[in-house]
């Protein structure tokens, strides 16, 4: 059983939390100007990594809050939990980000263009 | 049609008929506390407004402090997330009290007495019947009068705070479970003596 800090709460146990699948994938601002095929990437692509990932869980049987973690899918060691919205802080977090397919995706650059107001 | 004359107000463990009683030298005593006033108030614990109005209805500001209770004559407010209370309270007008309180302010406050079902479970072995189906630290060195936890109790979840260092713990749980939790508790203490006894 994995052991995770809620960062209200504290440390629990996991099955008092929720798997939010992969963190820091943004919606399309226009999803009109994407081809099926990056829609697709979007919606349903994963980056499956092995080692350190970027996660959201909610502590569920809890306090209820998300909160995003980065977690080594290898050895389950929980190397950095940060709230949401914003970016890790950890060595390995921010190589994790950075090394991610889906920076370099047509959703998230339509994403960010729609943020920006271009 | 029914006739409301002849409706009675039940509990969600009216239909168990619980009977009363039990040896007095049981280790735990169990009571359900009946159509006590829950409500669940919301709101930013960094709007001092919000937490003066809190005050000047509950005579006690909000806990901003995870897993801490507050408490005055009128109510008890636990901490259930950074922008949510559950509030105990023997005053049943105490919904519309607050609300007027709050009135205007980014807050809500929402009955939910009869969501939930208050059990109070007391007594010198009230702690090992708590820990055995309970992944927190309730050693008095951890936890004690004044803090409360959301988690699992056998499995469920619930909402408990200690109220004293008999111990005696007040859990919260939801209507539909409270049976369920009734006979674990009543199981669970089986070994050390059970007490039923009446709220008042």
């Amino acid at each position: 059983m994995l052991h995770i800090t809620c960062p209200w709460c504290g440390p629990r146990d996991d099955n008092e939390f929720h798997y939010g699948g992969e963190a820091h994938i943004l919606r399309p601002a226009a999803p009109e100007k994407l081809s099926d095929g990056e829609w697709a990437e979007y919606l349903f692509l994963k980056q499956n990594a092995k080692g350190p990932f970027l996660e959201r869980w909610s502590h569920s049987a809890g306090c209820r809050q998300w909160f995003n973690v980065v977690r080594n899918t290898a050895t389950d060691e929980i190397i950095e939990i940060y709230p949401m919205g914003e970016l890790p802080k950890s060595p390995e977090g921010i190589k994790a980000y950075e090394g991610n397919w889906r920076r370099q995706s047509a959703a998230e650059k339509n994403a960010k263009a729609g943020v920006s107001g271009t | 049609m029914a006739d409301l004359e002849t409706l009675t107000t039940r509990t969600a463990l009216d239909p168990m008929d619980i009977v009363i009683g039990g040896p007095s030298d049981a280790g735990v005593t169990l009571t359900e506390i009946p159509f006590q006033t829950r409500l669940v108030l919301r709101g930013l614990p960094s709007d001092k407004k919000f937490t003066a109005a809190v005050k000047g209805a509950l005579g006690v500001e909000p806990p901003s402090k995870p897993g801490t209770v507050t408490s005055s004559k009128t109510a008890r407010v636990l901490w259930t997330a950074p922008n949510e209370w559950m509030v105990y309270s023997d005053d049943t007008g105490l919904a519309a009290t607050l609300t007027k309180a709050v009135a205007g302010l980014h807050a809500a406050v929402t009955e939910v007495t009869e969501h939930y079902t208050l059990i109070r479970l007391s007594g010198r072995h009230a702690r090992d019947v708590m820990i055995k189906g309970c992944a927190i630290d309730l050693h008095p060195r951890e936890f004690g009068p004044g803090q409360c936890v959301q988690s699992h109790l056998g499995r469920i979840t619930v909402l408990f705070d200690q109220t004293d260092e008999t111990p005696s713990y007040h859990i919260l749980v939801r209507a539909s479970f409270a049976e369920y939790l009734w006979m674990y508790l009543e199981d669970a203490g089986l070994e050390f003596g059970v007490r039923i006894e009446a709220a008042g």
